[in-house]
C-alpha cells in the first residue's frame, strides 16, 4: 500500500494563512488536513473544516484532534457530519482523550472508558442508529454516511479501544520500538473484537522538518517532540503495568529517563511552543524518536523504519515550523519520492 | 425595519448555500442590501450552524451571518469564544453569535440535568467576553484563557429571549435580541422590555437590535396547512404556553395541543391548530397580505425581520427587502 500522507495546521496562524495552506497542502498532494481542536490554542476547528471543505475538492478533512468535553456528542457529531455533507464525504473525525484541550483548562484528559463510549456514539449516530451518552437514546434524521473515527492513541488503554472500535488510530512519534509494541496491542484488541488490524489506518503523528543542518532542523520541531514525549510519559510510563513495563525495558535507560524528567516539567501554557522552556534540553535521541528532521537522507531512513513498523499514514503537524511552506514542499520533493 | 433571510438548516448545505448566494448576487452592488443578513437555525441533532454559516462566509461579501441560535451548554463557552474569532476573521464585520437557552425539553434528552437559567446565560455571555478581552476565567474547576494573538476581540452577541427577564437582559448587555416565531404583540412587549434594558447600560449609546424569525411565504395557493405544520413543530415544546401567553394568544391551547399529541399524534394535534393562532403568529398570503402584516411588527417596533426563506420563496423575501428599504 502506498503511504499516505498528510499535513495537521491551525495552530497560530490566522484564518487567512490557513486558507493559504490548505490550497498549498492539496496542490502538493497531500492526502489528508487535520485541524487543531484545543480552545484557546488555536481557532475554532469546525470552521477551519468547513473553509478546507470549502476549497479543495480532494483532500480528506478532520480534527487532529477533538475530545469528548467541550461539544456534546452529538453536536460533535452534527459538526463532523456538517462538514462531510459540505465536502462530499471527505470527512472523518479525529479524536482522543482531550490533553492540551482540557490540560489548558487545568483539567485531566477525559477517562478510557468516557473516550470509548464517545467513539461507539458516534459510530451508531453517524449511521442512522439510536446512540447512547450517559444513558440517553438519540438518532440522527439526517446523516447517513457511516464517518471513519481515527483514535488518538497513546497507552495501552486508547490502543484497545482503537482495536475494538475504531477505523484507525493515531500514534505520536517514530520510535519503532513503540509502534510495534502499540500495534500488537491494538492488534490483539481487534482480534478479540472479531476484527482484524487490516481494518484499521494505522497513522503516524508527527512533525516533518527537511533540512540540511540537522541542528537548525531540530530548533524547528523539538518543542512538539516535546509534547509527544510528555503524552507518551502520561499514558504509559507513569504507569506500573505489565505494558507499561514491557515498553520501558525495551527503550534505552536514558530515553525513559529524559522522558520521566520532562513529565513533571511539562507547562500546558507552553504547549507546542517553539522555545517552550521545558523542551530547551531535549535530547538529539528524544527528538529523533518522535519527529522527522534533518537531511533528507535521514528523514528517508526514519519513514523506513516506520513503514517497517506497519505504519501506512503520516500525518505531519506544521505548529511550531516558521516556513510552514517550505516544510510542506521539500517533504513531498525531497523524501516522498523515495519512500512511497 | 430591516429585513433578513432566516434559514433552516434543515434544507441542507448544498441549499442553505445556493439561497445565500442567490440573496448577495441578486442585490445590487451599487446601493445598500435590501436584504441584509441571514440567520441560520440549529436544530438540536441537526446540521451544525457554525459550520453553515463559515461555509457561507467564502460566498457572500456584504450580508450579515448569524447562528439562530446555538447554547452554551453542548458547546463550551470558550469554545464559543474561539468560533466568534474565527468567524470574525472569515467575513470580519459580519458574524452574529446568536446563542439561547437551549430548550428544556431538548436539554433533558441530550442529557442535561441542571437548569439552562438566565444567570447561567448571563454567565456564559461573560465568560465569552472575558476569554476574548484576554482575561482568565473561573468555571467548574476550570481554568480558561486565550493563548492566541492577533485576533479581533469584538464578537456581537445576541440572545434569544422569549419572556420578559431575557427581554430585559439582552437589553442591558447584548448586542441583540433575538424572538422566535412571534407575534406583533409579543414584539410590542419585548420592544418596550428591551428597551427598559437598555436604559440600564453604562454605555447608553449601545443598541441592542430586536430581531424576529418569522414564518413567511408568499404564494397563491392556500399557505395556511404548510404554516400550520411548521408552527406546530414549534409549539410541541413545553415553552409553548409562555410563547402563546405572549402572543397574546390563548396559552391553555398549549396543553389542549399537548395532549392531543399524546393521544392522537403530532399530525393530528397540528390540523387542530386554530386558524386565529396561525394568522397572528406566520406571514403569509399575498404580497400586499404580507406587507401589511409586517407593518404590524414593525409598528411594534421591530428592527429587523428574519423571514424563513425556502427555496422557492428567494424572490418572495427580496421583495419584501425592497418593500421595507424604502419605508
Amino acid at each position: 500500500m502506498a503511504l499516505k500522507y498528510g499535513i495537521g495546521m491551525g495552530r497560530k496562524e490566522s484564518i487567512t494563512d490557513i486558507g493559504r495552506e490548505i490550497k498549498l497542502a492539496e496542490a502538493l498532494g497531500y492526502d489528508h488536513i487535520t485541524f487543531i481542536d484545543s480552545q484557546s490554542l488555536a481557532r475554532d476547528s469546525v470552521a477551519m473544516m468547513t473553509l478546507a471543505a470549502s476549497i479543495t475538492r480532494r483532500v480528506q478533512i478532520g480534527h487532529g484532534v477533538t475530545q469528548p468535553y467541550t461539544r456534546h456528542p452529538a453536536v460533535l457529531a452534527n459538526s463532523v457530519a456538517t462538514v462531510d455533507e459540505l465536502s462530499g464525504g471527505r470527512a472523518f473525525l479525529g479524536i482522543a482523550a482531550g490533553g492540551s484541550a482540557l490540560g489548558v483548562m487545568g483539567k485531566k484528559p477525559r477517562s478510557m472508558e468516557e473516550l470509548a463510549s464517545i467513539t461507539q456514539f458516534f459510530r451508531d449516530f453517524t449511521s442512522g442508529r439510536e446512540a447512547t451518552w450517559h444513558d440517553q437514546q438519540m438518532h440522527s434524521e439526517w446523516i447517513r454516511r457511516k464517518i471513519p473515527v481515527i483514535l488518538g492513541v497513546d497507552g495501552p488503554k486508547s490502543c484497545k479501544i482503537a482495536g475494538a472500535l475504531a477505523d484507525g488510530a493515531f500514534m505520536p512519534g517514530f520510535r519503532p520500538e513503540i509502534l510495534k509494541w502499540r500495534r500488537k496491542i491494538i492488534g490483539q484488541a481487534a482480534t478479540d473484537a472479531e476484527r482484524s488490524i487490516e481494518d484499521l489506518e494505522l497513522w503516524t503523528r508527527t512533525m516533518a522538518f527537511v533540512h540540511d543542518d540537522v541542528e537548525f532542523a531540530r530548533s524547528q520541531v523539538r518543542s512538539y517532540a516535546c509534547t509527544c514525549a510528555y503524552q507518551f510519559y502520561y499514558g504509559t510510563l507513569r504507569w506500573k503495568t505489565p505494558e507499561a513495563e514491557e515498553i520501558r525495558a525495551a527503550l534505552p535507560g536514558t530515553l525513559v529517563a529524559e522522558i520521566e524528567d520532562l513529565g513533571q516539567r511539562y507547562d500546558w501554557y507552553q504547549h507546542e511552543l517553539k522555545d517552550a522552556q521545558h523542551s530547551a534540553a531535549a535530547s538529539p535521541e528524544l527528538i529523533d524518536s518522535y519527529v522527522i528532521c534533518g537531511p533528507p537522507s535521514k528523514c528517508i531512513d526514519q519513514i523506513a523504519s516506520m513503514r517497517e513498523a506497519g505504519m501506512d499514514h503520516i500525518s505531519m503537524t506544521t505548529y511550531t515550523i516558521q516556513d510552514k511552506a517550505y516544510a510542506m514542499r521539500r517533504f513531498v520533493e525531497d523524501v516522498y519520492p523515495y519512500v512511497a | 425595519m430591516k429585513v433578513g433571510a432566516w434559514l433552516d438548516a434543515g434544507m441542507g448545505a448544498a441549499d442553505v448555500i445556493d439561497v445565500c448566494r442567490q440573496l448577495e448576487e441578486s442585490q445590487s452592488t451599487a446601493n445598500a442590501l435590501v436584504v441584509e443578513s441571514v440567520w441560520v437555525s440549529e436544530a438540536y441533532l441537526g446540521r451544525d450552524s457554525i459550520a453553515l454559516t463559515a461555509a457561507l462566509a467564502p460566498v457572500t461579501n456584504r450580508l450579515r451571518l448569524a447562528t439562530a441560535v446555538v447554547n452554551p451548554y453542548t458547546r463550551h463557552p470558550a469554545l464559543l469564544a474561539m468560533a466568534g474569532v474565527t468567524m470574525n476573521e472569515l467575513c470580519p464585520g459580519r458574524f452574529i453569535l446568536g446563542i439561547g437557552s437551549g430548550e428544556a425539553h431538548w436539554m433533558r434528552a441530550l442529557g442535561y440535568t441542571s437548569n439552562t437559567s438566565l444567570t447561567d446565560l448571563a454567565e456564559a455571555d461573560n465568560q465569552i467576553r472575558h476569554v476574548l478581552a484576554g482575561n482568565a476565567i473561573e468555571r467548574r474547576g476550570e481554568s480558561v484563557r486565550m493563548i492566541i494573538r492577533g485576533y479581533d476581540p469584538d464578537l456581537s452577541v445576541y440572545l434569544a429571549a422569549v419572556g420578559p427577564k431575557m427581554c430585559r437582559m439582552a437589553g442591558r448587555r447584548f448586542d441583540g435580541c433575538i424572538l422566535p416565531v412571534s407575534s406583533p404583540y409579543l414584539v410590542g412587549l419585548a420592544a418596550k422590555e428591551v428597551a427598559e434594558g437598555s436604559s440600564e447600560r453604562e454605555s447608553p449609546d449601545d443598541d441592542c437590535e430586536l430581531v424576529a424569525t418569522l414564518l413567511f411565504a408568499i404564494g397563491e395557493d392556500n399557505l395556511v396547512p404548510k404554516m400550520r405544520r411548521k408552527l406546530g413543530l414549534m409549539l410541541a415544546g413545553p415553552g409553548a404556553s409562555s410563547l402563546l401567553q405572549r402572543s397574546g394568544l390563548d396559552p391553555a391551547f398549549a396543553s389542549e395541543y399537548h395532549k392531543t399529541i399524546e393521544d392522537r399524534g403530532l399530525r393530528a394535534a397540528i390540523d387542530a391548530i386554530p386558524d386565529e393562532i396561525v394568522s397572528a403568529m406566520a406571514v403569509y398570503g399575498s404580497k400586499t397580505e404580507c406587507i401589511d402584516k409586517l407593518n404590524e411588527y414593525k409598528e411594534a417596533g421591530l428592527g429587523l425581520a428574519a423571514l424563513l426563506c425556502e427555496r422557492d420563496q428567494v424572490a418572495a423575501v427580496m421583495a419584501m427587502g425592497e418593500e421595507f428599504s424604502q419605508s
